[in-house]
This record gives structure tokens, C-alpha cells and sequence, in this order.
């Protein structure tokens, strides 16, 4: 078949895929994807798709179940300092391990060219909260070491800030969550960092927002995180209330 | 074109070492011998080499070779340089090849197998073991995959977005409502023997309550009751409304005209018919139609998950 002249079906590429064409049929259909990406892109398609459909409820299950927070701060509590677990179980036992806000950050660093992506995971958030963060992308030139100013900052939405989130660096960055707004009585919460670099490491990090005796900022920093994939969970603020 | 293949005496030296095909012009020097040292007992060997030209048997097979990579890879130029790994792998051995087991194909597509699962199995994201279903009468949803604590976080959470939507589009497709029921009761594990003998009976508005509230015990989802609602609704209509084509409407002409969610299972399968190959085909039906929808609305959705981590985590798996 000539790429110009007609595309092979959706089905009989996911046929295909499945390993059903017979073997001259599935000649054809390879010569055709040699050179048409066009049906390429269908039987890449079908290559996730017919794994995809296959997988039983059971293991959607368990993938929801350890892609929330909730398995995260379960696995937090064997590695974390003992004064901070009765924390980490009120989150658990509270919240059912929701966040006051939480975030996927995305971070590269390829030929001196630093990139950030992050966006609000929303399905981790508790009800009612506010702190729903505005996606944002960055990417700026970088030398080692070089810190510069912020590469990303992302506020919560509702446009007075409340809490901000700011990625720094290149070849590792640095995070930094700051609380601009919180009710004076309320307790700073538990900032935790998860995830994974792109070499393959896992990473988890939990400590608790301070406040700076000096400047009165309400900030909790983890430093050097190399390249990867993460997720920042912010404690729910029980009796937060908009200024 | 056909090579003759005959047994060579032992302790002979034959040369078995074609000059590299054109493709390869360009690969590092891989320090073949020139001559091999056949010795032990009668064995198969091609006879003389240019009675098979190996070169062109390669060139021949080479755009072929990349289709297959190119299909079940994110990457165009990784799929490039899978072809090129898999000549590497068949050129040393090329001798061993002989056309009266297999065509050189099938011979080449080993190697191109063994290349593809090397491929992943070298990722730092290598998770889900695909194993073949245990007999005939299984749905492939019987396939197990490897434990989700074993995959990485960022991982697990874009699988389960990725199988919540296909939860949704797979609901909301345009097929009747008993075709969606037993689809959603294979998810279940439920084998098409299992869905005869035991939900025939059973009125299919109470079986999709049933399904909705199963999944709901084992997915912790709070968007769970949208993703449902569909085929809900559908439950209200009849066959000849839900059925949109003439060909789905002729294969139901059986069906009774009341609301689709009164009938029972068994009013849907034809009369005569084997209801086990039926639930079968309407897992296929609903799996390709589907796939279908996912073609017209989002065509590319799923292979941009090819190139992300998640693709590492579901490639593994693909054979
Ligand atoms: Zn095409």
C-alpha cells in the first residue's frame, strides 16, 4: 500500500498490535508504517492501548491507592524522624492524607537549559480548600551552580497569594514553599516532597514550614534536588480562613 | 530467494562470513572471524554462503524491521536504532540461519523481540510482567501486572489518570448496555464462563448497579459515579434507541422492545447461540470501538504516553 493512497484502519492496526494479521498481511501493514507516520501514530496508539485495556480493575485500584498522598505519608512514616509521626497520622487519620494544596513538579536539565513544569494535582486536594496552584512553565539558560533568581513561581489561585511555590536553580534546584497567609493561631503545616529523578532515585523528603524570627517569612526549603519527577503535598490548615 | 542447506562433514573450514550488507557500513568493526572452525558430529550449516545472499535478504527485510520498532516505540529515531541493534544481533549469527524452519523473517523478528525486551528491561521503569492468559476461555484482563508498589510515584499517578479516562470513554461509547456490562465485569475479573452461568439470569440496570457499586469498593475514585452514569442512562432506553447502526440494530433484532435495563442478560444473547463466545466478542466490540473513538477525538493521546515514563511501565509489558 502506498502511504498517499489510503491508511490502514484503526482495526486492523490494533489486529495488528495484537499479533492476529496473518504474516503477509503484517508485512504490508509494517512496510506501510515504515514509511506512513500517520499509522505509526495509530499503532503506537494500540501498543498502549490494547495494555492499557487489559489492565483488570483491581490494579487500577492499587495504582490510585499509591498515587495519592495517602500512600505517600504512609510510606513517610517508617523513614521520618519519630517526633514528626504523630503529625503525619493526624494528616493520615484527618484528612484521609488530602492536602491543603498540592503540586506535580516536572524538572530537566539538558546542555545548560533549565525547564520547570507545575501544575495543581487537584484529586489530592481536600475539600474546600482554596489552595488550587496555577500551572506554570519555565526555561532558562543555566551554568552550573548558578542559582540566579527564581526559574518558576507559582501562587495559589485566588489572586492574593496565600501560598507560593518557587523553583530555583538548573542542574539541581532548589524548592522553596513560602505561607504568605494563614490564621495566626494555626499551626504551620508539614511540607512533603516526593518522587523520582530521572536517574532512577526515589526521593522523600517531609519537614514542617518555620517561620523566619528575622524576616517573619513562613518558608520550608529542600535543597539539591536533582532532575526527576515530583509531587509537593502541603498539610491541610485545618481552620484556614481567607484574610 | 531460496538457499540450499546442506549437512558439511565435520572438521571443515567453511567461509561463513559474508561481507557486511550495505546498512552496516557505518557499524564499528565487530572483529568476526573470517573463517569458522566447524567441528563435532554432522550439523546444519548453509553451504556455500552466496547461495543465500544474506545481503539482500537484509535489505530486503530492513523497512520492515523498522515498521516494527516504529510501532510500538515513542520515537522515530529510536526505533531506527533498534533496527540497527537487531542486524547487529542477526549478522553474527546469520550463518545459523536456514530457510526450511522458518522464513528469514521470523528469524530476524527473534532477535528483534529479544532487542525490544532488553530495551526495556534496561529502564529504571521496568514494572509490569506480562504474563499470557492461563486457557482459552480467560479475557485478557486475566493478564497480571506487577505490583503497583513497585512502580514509581509519578508513574502510578499518571496510569490510573490514564485508566480512569479510558474507564469513562469505555462507558460513554456508543455500544448497548449489555455489551458495557460484561465489558465492565471482565475488568472484574470476571471470566466469560463465570458471566454465563451466574448474571444471565439477572436483570442488566440491576447488574450495572452492581458493576458501579464493585468498582466502587475496589477504585477509590469520587468521580466514579460520572464515569457510570452513561451507561445508567442508556438503561432507560430501548435496544432500537441505543443501537445507533443498522448492523448493531439487525444483530439485536431479537431483543425485546422494552427498556434495555429490564432484560435480563440472556435476552441479549442471540437465540442458538453460544453465550460464552458472545460475551467474548463483546468485550472485542467495545474494546475496538473504543480504540475507534479514541482514534477520531484524540488520535496520538495514548502514544504520548509511549514516550513518557509511563510508556517505560506499559512497553515492558508489550511482547
Ligand atoms: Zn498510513
Amino acid at each position: 500500500m502506498n502511504p498517499r493512497d489510503s491508511h490502514f484502519s484503526s482495526d486492523v492496526l490494533l489486529d495488528y498490535i495484537g499479533g492476529t494479521l496473518g504474516d503477509d498481511f503484517e508485512d504490508q501493514v509494517e512496510r506501510h508504517i515504515a514509511q506512513c507516520a500517520q499509522c505509526a501514530s495509530v499503532a503506537r496508539d494500540a501498543t498502549v492501548f490494547s495494555k492499557l485495556i487489559e489492565m483488570p480493575a483491581e490494579y487500577h485500584a492499587a495504582l490510585v491507592s499509591r498515587a495519592s498522598i495517602e500512600g505517600v505519608l504512609g510510606k513517610a512514616l517508617a523513614q521520618v524522624p519519630v517526633g514528626l509521626r504523630p503529625r503525619i497520622e493526624a494528616w493520615l487519620e484527618m484528612w484521609s492524607g488530602k492536602a491543603e494544596g498540592a503540586l506535580q513538579i516536572t524538572t530537566n536539565f539538558v546542555d545548560g537549559v533549565a525547564s520547570v513544569v507545575a501544575e495543581s494535582i487537584d484529586a489530592f486536594v481536600r475539600d474546600g480548600s482554596e489552595w488550587s496552584f496555577q500551572p506554570v512553565a519555565a526555561t532558562a539558560v543555566r551554568g552550573p551552580g548558578d542559582e540566579g533568581s527564581a526559574l518558576l513561581t507559582t501562587a495559589s489561585v485566588p489572586g492574593v497569594g496565600r501560598a507560593r511555590v518557587a523553583v530555583q536553580g538548573g542542574e539541581s534546584t532548589d524548592l522553596t514553599v513560602r505561607i504568605d497567609q494563614a490564621p495566626e493561631d494555626a499551626t504551620l503545616p508539614l511540607v512533603a516532597l516526593t518522587g523520582r529523578s530521572q536517574d532512577g532515585k526515589e526521593l522523600l523528603r517531609i519537614a514542617s514550614i518555620v517561620e523566619d524570627p528575622d524576616t517573619g517569612y513562613r518558608t520550608v526549603r529542600f535543597a539539591d534536588i536533582p532532575p526527576g519527577n515530583y509531587i509537593v503535598a502541603i498539610e491541610p490548615i485545618t481552620d484556614a480562613k481567607p484574610a | 530467494m531460496r538457499g540450499t542447506i546442506s549437512y558439511v562433514e565435520t572438521m571443515g573450514w567453511v567461509d561463513a562470513r559474508p561481507a557486511p550488507p550495505r546498512p552496516f557500513a557505518t557499524l564499528p568493526d565487530l572483529g568476526y572471524p573470517r573463517f569458522i572452525r566447524i567441528e563435532g558430529p554432522l550439523r546444519p550449516t548453509p553451504m556455500p554462503t552466496d547461495a543465500i545472499n544474506y545481503q539482500d535478504l537484509v535489505e530486503h527485510h530492513d523497512q520492515r524491521l523498522y515498521g516494527y520498532f516504529r510501532a510500538r516505540v515513542g520515537a522515530d529515531q529510536l526505533a531506527r536504532d533498534l533496527a540497527q541493534d537487531t542486524w547487529t544481533e542477526v549478522w553474527p549469527r546469520i550463518e545459523t540461519y536456514d530457510p526450511e524452519i522458518a522464513s528469514f523473517w521470523r528469524f530476524t523478528k527473534n532477535w528483534a523481540e529479544i532487542v525490544l525486551k532488553r530495551h526495556w528491561s534496561g529502564k529504571s521503569n521496568s514494572p509490569i510482567e506480562w504474563q499470557p492468559p492461563e486457557g482459552d476461555d480467560e479475557l485478557p484482563s486475566a493478564i497480571e501486572n506487577q505490583p503497583a508498589d513497585d512502580l514509581p510515584l509519578d508513574v502510578c499517578v499518571e496510569l490510573s489518570r490514564a485508566l480512569f479516562d479510558l474507564l469513562v470513554i469505555s462507558m460513554s461509547c456508543e455500544r448497548p448496555p449489555n455489551e458495557l456490562v460484561v465489558f465492565g465485569f471482565s475488568k472484574l475479573k470476571w471470566k466469560p464462563l463465570e458471566i454465563v452461568d451466574e448474571l444471565s439470569d439477572q436483570i442488566i440496570g440491576q447488574l450495572a448497579r452492581r458493576l458501579e457499586s464493585d468498582y466502587a469498593a475496589l477504585v477509590m475514585s469520587p468521580d466514579l459515579a460520572k464515569a457510570f452514569a452513561p451507561l445508567h442512562a442508556k438503561m432507560e432506553l430501548q435496544i432500537t434507541e441505543v443501537a445507533r447502526d443498522r448492523r448493531t440494530r439487525n444483530a439485536y433484532s431479537h431483543v425485546p422492545e422494552k427498556k434495555t435495563g429490564a432484560l435480563p442478560l440472556s435476552a441479549y444473547f442471540p437465540p442458538d447461540a453460544d453465550p460464552q463466545a458472545f460475551v467474548t466478542r463483546w468485550w472485542d466490540t467495545v474494546r475496538r470501538t473504543v480504540f475507534r473513538n479514541i482514534q477520531r477525538t484524540k488520535p496520538g493521546s495514548l502514544s504520548a504516553l509511549l514516550s513518557s515514563s509511563v510508556g517505560d511501565a506499559v512497553e515492558e509489558g508489550v511482547r
